[in-house]
């Protein structure tokens, strides 16, 4: 598989406001370099403050980081200025984790999904209706959902609703910013199989995006990558197939994270099918 | 207890229809459920803070012999915080952002009257030692948004015990919080308990923090408890059908679940009812796997089943 | 600190760019003191010429700024033609009549607004709420200048209060309980109107502020804590309502010269609205300039102490 988009080497220092009021600058991220494939499924773990977050929105060009490169198809976007950026963004699409804030609370929620065609000029009103209500069919939102306010809907409404608008686009890349993690379980589900659904084999090549799924949910992060990078305090440190690092963790951060993920038991994530 | 709401737009919604719950000294009973299942609605009805539009229809909340919901606004004030406390999702929100956190600690010792200004302070800093440990002392000077969440939570918690009550009932404490936090808090949480013999209603939709911390699980559906037993029971044989899909519905790190990510997780079918017209039958019927024809027809009441527990469904009694 | 430094630098460079507009644009204006005088066919033209030199009118702009900036270095404020008296102290005295009335309106009226405020986001809704609102939207219907003159025609009917003025005549010579009974009386009527008339704008903002603050997290959190509902009033929701009240209060400490013209017109007040008025339609150039900079002073510190207030009540700016 063609390797699509890489970070190398990226620093990104933020100036610190915590206890104390001395002005220490925070490095979230301290040398970090991934690689993601076409097609992929990747997930990056961490707790608060591990730097996930930053270097999704490093990935998705909406922060630029201090240092290092963002290649995506051979051309370094941290080099590139904003009317280029323009062209890639649609490529490069971040979901996050509270989509309250991230639909104008006016729109329908089928306007919300047809802005990103009208903004691109992509198709007339009439074709964008149906590649909208076709989008919604697809994962798997009622279609009278179509005429709601977008601030009518649920969390997992919403969070369909922005992972759709994300695949409006049909974007190489789809990066999800604990997207998932405060929703229910049962909507969880639904919307991981969305995006298994989109990235399988059996969708067209052309429509099937990379997907890097950041989360401090490893259980989750499992069920979906097909790889996983554990991060800590703006570094990378441990790497692998998911089987690897469920089965054989080497760091002590992946132990925790592995630790922490079930009851205080521990037996919950071992639980046989019901 | 039932407890209607009027939203905005018109309309009644049944957040909550005839729930039962008993709760016994040093429990930890941890109520398992989704967004509009009630679990939230249940939490403030305990301690009559239902919002403006909120209506408590039938019910009362019977506290070692008082009804709470009978009695007046001043007699509650003493009860909330002291007898009976509560604490929500979001710490952030919870907390006055222009107040220093140890002072917001001591607001609530001051409502409950007893000590002077020296010895709420000492209180304070007591338990802060307790729960913070050598990073106390900042702590207690510092502002909420010098703090991060798990901190936050842990001041909230602070509050919430600083008068020794005997129930806290956590709303969903660490829904906002990373993993490795929520387990220090569920720690804390247990530590508690055992310290102070105090009861907990834990609310979450997290069914696996509830595995060794919570002695019983309730898990509640469309405004109903639907099954009510012991938490070992609940999570490894449960009996009500959308206990079960609900489990299933998260995957596990099993060797061999792990590797076959590329095929689709169980879901549940379908939405959650919509809570403005009262059920004919039962309100899990629609999406439920084991359905038989009596569950739309009538509703089933809650049957017992052996060794004390309770489900809510047709495959159990009726 | 730094924000604070920021702010007074801020405050500093816009007093110097006013003074150098009104400068400008009163010295732009068609015409001066001595063109009325022309018309005075007593005046010869050699007197008009030796004064307009005295007065340095002719020189360049430039010139006769730096001169005021100089003179104002030593703390006066230039020559006023009119009074044929140097302009700080006729500024001082109107200013300190102006201030005694605005300061007594301004804490009344906050005190008034804040009470009511609190009291009507806390019963909004019912038939408190809806008195206060629509007494405010009463009022704020009602121009100042009726307002005004109905409780004029209330006092000339009543006989109750004074007319007008701020002393009563011959009252130099009254002890001095009774010369301070008597500016009391005087200054019923026109605290009276500047009061109602900054009740609506005032109990308006602070009920929609406290009404947002009731409604959020922390509000319910500590009630859940059980903090009794009048703390939970006065020191959550208005504690946390502070930040636009603050901003608020910093506009009533900036008009407090500039607010009272019309009420001091029509009570013919001494204060420094009609003074200034009088000086516009003279020319008197530097009355002019130096009221409009005392009243610059009073806006831009106003905003000034805002900013420290605000720095002082929120700690999310303080640690910024």
């Amino acid at each position: 598989m063609e390797v699509l988009l890489t970070a190398e080497n990226l620093v990104k220092q933020y100036p610190s406001r915590r206890l104390g009021g001395r002005d220490a600058a925070v490095r979230a991220l301290d040398g970090v370099s991934v690689e993601i494939q076409a097609g992929a499924r990747i997930g990056i773990v961490g707790v608060s403050g591990s730097g996930k977050s930053t270097l999704a929105l490093c990935l998705a060009c909406v922060e630029k980081p201090d240092s290092g490169a963002i290649r995506f198809l051979n051309r370094d976007l941290t080099q590139v200025d904003e009317s280029e950026l323009r062209e890639v963004r649609p490529q490069i699409q971040l979901v996050f984790q509270d989509s309250s804030s991230a639909f104008n609370p006016k729109f329908t929620a089928g306007e919300v999904l047809e802005e990103p065609w009208m903004l691109q000029r992509t198709w007339n009103a009439a074709e964008r209706r149906e590649r909208g209500a076709e989008l919604l069919v697809r994962i798997g939102l009622p279609g009278n959902i179509v005429d709601r306010m977008a601030s009518d809907l649920s969390g997992g409404q919403r969070q369909r609703l922005a992972i759709a608008r994300a695949l409006a686009l049909q974007p190489k890349v789809l990066i999800l910013d604990e997207a998932l993690s405060a929703l229910d379980y049962s909507v969880q589900a639904q919307i991981a199989n969305l995006l298994l659904d989109s990235s399988s084999k059996a969708a067209l090549a052309a429509e099937r995006p990379a997907i890097v799924l950041i989360s401090h949910d490893l259980v989750m992060t499992a069920r979906i990558s097909e790889e996983i990078v554990v991060m800590e305090s703006g570094r990378i440190v441990e790497r692998g197939s998911t089987e690897k690092i469920v089965r054989a963790p080497k760091h002590a951060t992946t132990r925790e994270l592995l630790a922490c993920s079930t009851g205080v038991s521990g037996k919950f994530n071992q639980r046989p099918a019901v | 207890m039932s407890v209607r709401y009027r939203p905005p737009g018109g309309g009644e919604v049944f957040a909550l229809q005839g729930a039962n719950l008993q709760m016994t000294r040093g429990q930890i009973v941890g109520v398992l459920g989704e967004s509009g299942s009630g679990k939230s609605t249940l939490a403030a009805s305990l301690l009559a803070l239902l919002p403006v539009n909120g209506v408590i229809e039938a019910g009362a909340v019977v506290l070692q012999g008082t009804n709470l919901l009978e009695l007046e606004r001043d007699q509650l004030e003493r009860v909330r915080g002291s007898k009976v406390s509560l604490i929500f999702q979001e710490p952030g929100v919870a907390l006055h952002p222009m107040m220093r956190v140890g002072e917001q600690i001591e607001e609530v010792l001051r409502a409950h009257g007893g000590e002077g200004k020296e010895g709420r302070r000492a209180s304070v800093r007591g338990l802060l030692d307790l729960i913070f440990g050598g990073e106390a002392e900042r702590i207690y000077f510092s502002y909420p948004h010098q703090l991060s969440g798990g901190q936050r939570q842990r001041i909230a918690i602070a509050q919430a015990i600083v008068c020794k009550p005997k129930l806290l009932i956590a709303d969903e404490p660490t829904a906002s919080l990373d993993s490795v936090t929520r387990r220090e808090i569920v720690e804390l949480l247990k530590k508690l308990q055992r310290e102070r013999g105090l009861t907990i209603l834990f609310i979450t939709h997290s069914a696996e923090l509830l595995e060794g911390f919570a002695d019983r699980i309730v898990v509640m559906y469309a405004g109903q408890i639907v099954q009510d037993g012991d938490a070992q029971r609940v999570l490894k044989a449960p009996g009500h059908p959308y206990t079960q899909a609900l489990l299933k519905c998260r995957p596990t790190l099993r060797g061999s679940e792990v590797v076959r990510n590329d095929e689709r997780i169980p879901m549940i079918a379908g939405e959650a009812p919509d809570l403005s017209a009262r059920q004919k039958g039962c309100a899990f019927e629609p999406r439920c796997a084991d359905r038989m024809k009596i569950c739309s027809e009538r509703a089933p009441e809650i049957y017992e089943i052996e060794n004390g527990g309770k489900v809510r469904c047709f495959k159990f009694g009726g | 600190m730094r924000y604070l430094l920021r702010r007074f630098l801020h405050a500093a460079l816009l007093l110097a760019g006013a003074s150098v507009l009104a400068f400008l644009f009163t010295s732009l204006a068609p015409g001066n003191y001595f063109d009325e005088m022309r018309l005075n066919p007593q005046i010869s033209s050699e007197t008009l010429a030796a004064l307009k030199a005295h007065y340095d009118i002719d020189k360049p702009l430039a010139v006769r700024y730096a001169a005021w900036l100089k003179s104002l270095a030593h703390g006066e404020m230039g020559y006023s033609f009119a009074y044929n008296a140097p302009v700080s102290p006729l500024l001082a005295v109107r200013a300190r009549n102006t201030l005694l009335l605005t300061i007594i309106s301004t804490l009344l009226a906050w005190c008034i607004a804040l009470p009511l405020g609190v009291w009507s986001a806390e019963y909004t809704g019912r038939w408190v709420d809806r008195v206060v609102t629509g007494a405010s939207a009463f009022l704020l219907v009602i121009p100042d200048i009726a307002l005004g003159l109905g409780l004029l025609i209330f006092a000339v009917k009543t006989r109750w209060l004074p007319t007008g003025g701020m002393v009563s005549v011959g009252s130099e010579g009254m002890p001095f309980s009774a010369q301070l009974w008597d500016l009391l009386l005087h200054m019923i009527l026109p605290v009276a109107i500047l009061v109602l008339g900054a009740q609506p704008v005032l109990v308006r903002h602070v009920r929609s502020a406290v009404a947002e603050a009731l409604e959020e997290g922390f509000v319910r959190a500590a009630a859940a804590h059980g903090i009794p509902r009048r703390r939970l009033l006065w020191h959550y929701a208005l504690r946390a309502a502070a930040n636009p009240l603050i901003s608020l209060f910093g506009f009533s400490i900036g008009a407090l010269l500039s607010g009272s013209l019309l009420v001091e017109v029509i009570t013919s007040w001494p204060g420094l609205g009609p003074f200034l008025l009088e000086a516009i339609l003279a020319r008197d150039l530097y009355v002019v300039i130096g009221g409009v900079l005392l009243s610059t002073v009073f806006l831009v510190g106003g905003n000034f102490i805002a900013d420290v207030l605000l720095f002082w009540a929120d700690p999310r700016i303080r640690t910024e």
